[in-house]
């Protein structure tokens, strides 16, 4: 019994480390992708790039993401929230 | 091995008539010659006789002509996003994305980017059809800008490929779906002005300045040399025109023209290397009829 227990014991650890693993990357993948439309569609947010125009044609594949990427760039509060769970703090 | 042929300088110094004369030139020699203008204050059609228009036109069995609408290239461009939204099913984005299609055909630089687009589409499609392509092109610091654009857009579109490699490979850490249409876009595009580049650079490429003998064409020639040598785009002939011919008496006329031949003596000292053209002014107004003229002088 008691190395079944341990067994248990060890697959719970070996998933809730998967599971941290998992939102680590998460977590990256978020950051990268807000960096990615800063970059590209900065003038969304009124700054003149030279690539705006071009930036349109992604428009297809990437407007919700931006309806919600703007939407947390104007609540500024929501970001530092954000960026505090990223470290497991509050605000 | 399509020949490609750019004219710039000050407004008002001759670019039109010049590129205009250089056509007909061509077609002369045999060649099959498509003239593009990209000054948005079009006048070819004024100088060929022929109302000429946004799509290519023949002229004559050798000569065809194109005066690029940056205005409905961009408004084309945006109607395509427009039906390739179809994939978007949230109404509230659509408005919203609409709202900004809408504010993109207005805004600056989206005129300077059609025209640029429909100058490598042209260079690119009709590479096998003409032996020449010449450009017809606006003011000077806009010709500039169009020639060094794609260096720009190059880096510019490499730095998004890179971030967004990084998103593909995070999400294919995930174990989410690694075909990512967004990074295939913005490899095409940067591809594209690869391309641009390279025709651009080629030595099948020229840059021709036109000038008049003054001091004020004189100074923006300069400067336009200077901007292009920086940027690596070497310039092959300055064409100075509408030159006072030297057998004029009267007497205003005559200090005039002793100006005009030390500017043209500059330009001489200043570019030795390059070839230097010299077309003295007309006593007629330029149109179909009078163009014969500057043809022969070419």
């Amino acid at each position: 019994m008691k190395f079944l227990e341990n067994l248990i014991l060890f697959f719970k650890g070996a998933l809730s480390f998967n599971k941290k693993a998992y939102e680590l990357i998460e977590k990256d993948l978020r950051q990268e992708e807000d960096n990615f439309l800063l970059a590209a569609r900065a003038d969304l947010l009124g700054l003149n790039f030279p690539t705006m125009y071009y930036m349109l044609e992604l428009l297809p594949y990437m407007a919700e993401e931006e309806e919600n990427w703007i939407k947390r760039m104007v609540k500024r509060k929501s970001i530092w929230e954000e960026r505090f769970s990223d470290l497991d703090m509050d605000p | 091995m399509l020949k490609v042929e750019f004219y710039g300088g000050k407004g008002g110094v001759g670019k039109t008539t010049l590129s205009t004369a250089r056509a007909h030139h061509y077609t002369k020699l045999g060649k099959k010659t498509l003239l593009v203008s990209t000054d948005p204050a079009h006048s070819i059609s004024d100088v060929l006789g022929v109302q000429v228009g946004s799509k290519i036109k023949g002229i004559t069995p050798l000569l065809d002509a194109i005066e690029i609408d940056p205005e409905e290239e961009a408004n084309q461009y945006i109607d395509q996003i427009r039906k390739d939204l179809n994939s978007i099913l949230s109404p509230v984005v659509l408005e919203d994305v609409n709202k900004q299609l809408r504010a993109a055909k207005i805004m600056p630089g989206t005129h300077e980017a059609s025209l640029f687009d429909k100058i490598i589409i042209l260079m690119d499609t009709y590479k096998e059809v003409y032996d020449v392509m010449i450009f017809d092109t606006a003011p000077t610091g806009h010709t500039l800008r169009l020639l060094t654009l794609p260096e720009l857009l190059i880096e510019w579109f490499e730095g998004l490929i890179k971030k967004r490699k990084k998103i593909v490979k995070l999400k294919a850490m995930l174990g989410l779906k690694d075909e990512d249409p967004i990074l295939i876009r913005l490899k095409i595009r940067r591809d594209t002005f690869l391309k641009a580049k390279e025709m651009i650079r080629s030595d099948n490429t020229s840059i021709h300045l036109v000038m008049n003998p003054e001091k004020m064409p004189l100074e923006e020639t300069k400067k336009a040399m200077k901007f292009l040598n920086d940027a690596h785009q070497p310039v092959s002939e300055i064409i100075i025109n509408k030159i006072l011919p030297a057998n004029i008496v009267d007497p205003f006329f005559k200090n005039k023209i002793i100006k005009e031949q030390e500017v043209i003596s500059e330009v001489k000292t200043l570019y030795k290397d390059l070839k230097i053209t010299e077309i003295y002014m007309l006593d007629q107004d330029m149109d179909s009829d009078s163009l014969f003229r500057i043809i022969e002088l070419l």
